[in-house]
């Protein structure tokens, strides 16, 4: 009912062989709408992983945090 | 499909740029190995999410309107309107896998035959494209490592992997584009069209941007921050060389009846390859002047280095970019000097850039693709001044001669149209978003999270297994840290 395609032996005038043909704009439009809400959450968690690092630097000292460079586990360790 | 030779140039041309863009998708593994070795130990994920999440985002971006622009754009504004592309408009249901019958759109500019072809084809040469559009993209994030937020970037990169670099390609990549038709412009494998409004747009971020914490001293000095892995760095433009195979391949019409089909007359049939202007070349004449003009941009860069790894690599990319733009026309010798020129051009003025204006570009990509771009589309003025820009029957003059009937390759055309990709696509856009993003807090990490390293709370050690060694960068980051420096 889906498909559009019922027999393969009529192939010189298939077009279209995707399933739901006709929705395209339904489609394009839902992939736009996760494509922007994509970015909306991406900006929000980079940013509040920047805020939580800054916060833990200032409380333990950024010297602390450039003893550590790259290693979060030993900083909050010995911290 | 049903007659034996045109369906064998359909399927042959399907496969060909399917192969181009599996060889193209090593350029962007090549970027990403390769800015992993430019960066620090305590950047190195950062640095690879970043330039990774270009994949994703220019894909579906182009998917959008990017493609949809290649072909409504190139007669846009100095020739006329929008031009009607129904087979590249997201919702087409040439989008999508079809068999080229049960024709449901037809239009004046998709007729029956259209329809089978773009069926066939649709696919391939939208990746193909965006392929390119991935490279465009992903030479900024090299430039602007260690210290950009990701969502500044990915912004970016969508702007200008799917928007501005695609219009530049309608305009001057594209035989009915108004700049070839118009200016006799000619960049026949993309000096300016992808590596000059790369290197601007690279160039308008870092203005705003500004270099990394401890790149210039207090007197203005620049300093060499180490690379953390330079194998990394020349295996990534090892990589970058051979998807460049894939990316010249994919410049390229690799068979078409050039007499009947291209020229419209009506006589014994001439297949060749062509270039995207529809004009003559064979992949033999693309694969000796990609050799030769990456062989003389690796020997200028060993030379103009002194032996340094990172520039005698760079300069083989700097040599082949350079030459781009005339590569389906050069003799072999005349694009290896063309390529050792533009290593010598994009060296000096990396240097002299950093040292006046105070950018960081942290890998060189500015000078290799930017102004290395710039210059080997203005050479190709001179060098090729009075060829056909296009084919044939074409409508307009050019403004700036014309021969056979239709605009002449010139040095005015060729430069004003490096002036327009360089600057006019690719900088002003990118300083104005960099601008907005950097006003909004989006466009650069916090200081200390910088000095920390962008992987330290987040992501953690990319190596935790092996112990931190100091280097002369870790005491300045102290000093920076303590407010001095």
């Amino acid at each position: 009912m889906s498909t559009n395609v019922e027999s393969w032996s009529d192939v010189a005038n298939l077009g279209a062989i995707y399933p739901f043909p006709g929705i395209e704009w339904i489609l394009v439009l839902v992939a736009i709408l996760i494509w922007l809400a994509w970015h909306c959450w991406q900006i929000r968690s980079e940013n509040a992983e920047y805020d939580a690092a800054l916060r833990h630097y200032r409380e333990v000292g950024l010297d602390k945090a450039l003893d550590h460079r790259g290693n979060h586990d030993a900083m909050v360790e010995k911290h | 499909m049903s007659d034996g030779l045109d369906s064998l140039v359909v399927i042959f041309t399907e496969f060909y740029y399917w192969v181009t863009v599996v060889f193209m998708f090593l350029i962007h593994v090549g970027f990403c190995v390769y800015e992993v070795g430019a960066s620090r130990r305590k950047n190195i994920q950062h640095t690879l999410m970043k330039n990774t999440l270009v994949i994703p985002l220019v894909t579906i971006t182009f998917f959008f309107f990017g493609w949809w622009i290649y072909f409504a754009f190139p007669a846009f504004p100095l020739m006329g309107g929008l031009t009607d592309a129904p087979h590249a408009v997201p919702w087409s249901e040439l989008m999508g896998t079809h068999l080229g019958g049960a024709i449901t759109v037809q239009t004046e500019s998709l007729n029956v035959g259209d329809h089978g072809w773009w069926a066939r084809i649709n696919g391939v040469f939208w990746a193909a494209f965006l392929l390119f559009s991935w490279t465009t993209a992903s030479i900024i994030s090299g430039a602007v490592i260690e210290r950009v937020k990701t969502q500044a970037f990915l912004i970016i990169a969508v702007l200008v992997g799917s928007v501005t670099w695609i219009i530049d390609a309608a305009w001057g990549w594209s035989w009915n584009g108004w700049m070839v038709q118009l200016w006799g412009f000619h960049d026949a494998y993309a000096s300016s069209v992808v590596h000059g409004i790369a290197g601007g747009s690279a160039l308008g971020v870092l203005l705003v941007l500004g270099p990394r914490l401890g790149k210039f001293a207090a007197d203005g000095t620049p300093r060499d921050i180490p690379q953390n892995n330079p194998w990394f760095v020349t295996v990534g433009l090892f990589l970058i060389y051979t998807g460049f195979w894939g990316f010249y391949a994919a410049c390229n019409i690799p068979i078409i009846d050039f007499t009947n089909v291209v020229l419209g007359q009506e006589t014994d049939s001439y297949f060749t390859a062509t270039n995207i202007y529809l004009t003559p070349t064979s992949l033999s004449a693309i694969t000796f002047n990609f050799l030769m003009s990456l062989s003389g941009g690796l020997l200028a860069g060993y030379v103009l280095s002194k032996g340094d790894a990172f520039w005698s690599y760079s300069g083989g990319l700097a040599g082949v970019i350079t030459a781009s733009a005339g590569n389906d026309l050069y003799h072999p010798v005349e694009a290896m000097i063309i390529a050792m020129a533009g290593v010598w051009v994009a060296y000096k003025m990396h240097y002299w850039v950093e040292r006046r204006f105070k950018i960081d570009d942290a890998v060189g990509a500015v000078a290799v693709h930017g102004y290395a771009g710039f210059f080997g589309t203005v050479v190709a003025g001179f060098m090729l001044w009075g060829y056909p820009s296009n084919i044939a029957g074409a409508e307009s003059l050019g403004w700036f001669g014309n021969v056979d009937g239709v605009a002449a390759i010139n040095p005015i055309g060729n430069f004003l149209g490096a002036v327009l990709m360089f600057w006019g696509l690719g900088f002003l856009p990118c300083w104005i978003v960099a601008k907005i993003l950097n006003g909004m807090g989006w466009l650069r990490v916090p200081r200390e999270v910088e000095l920390a390293g962008l992987d330290t709370h987040d992501y953690g050690d990319a190596f935790p297994y092996f112990p931190y060694r100091d280097t002369a960068m870790e005491e300045i980051d102290r000093q920076l840290a303590r407010g001095q420096g």
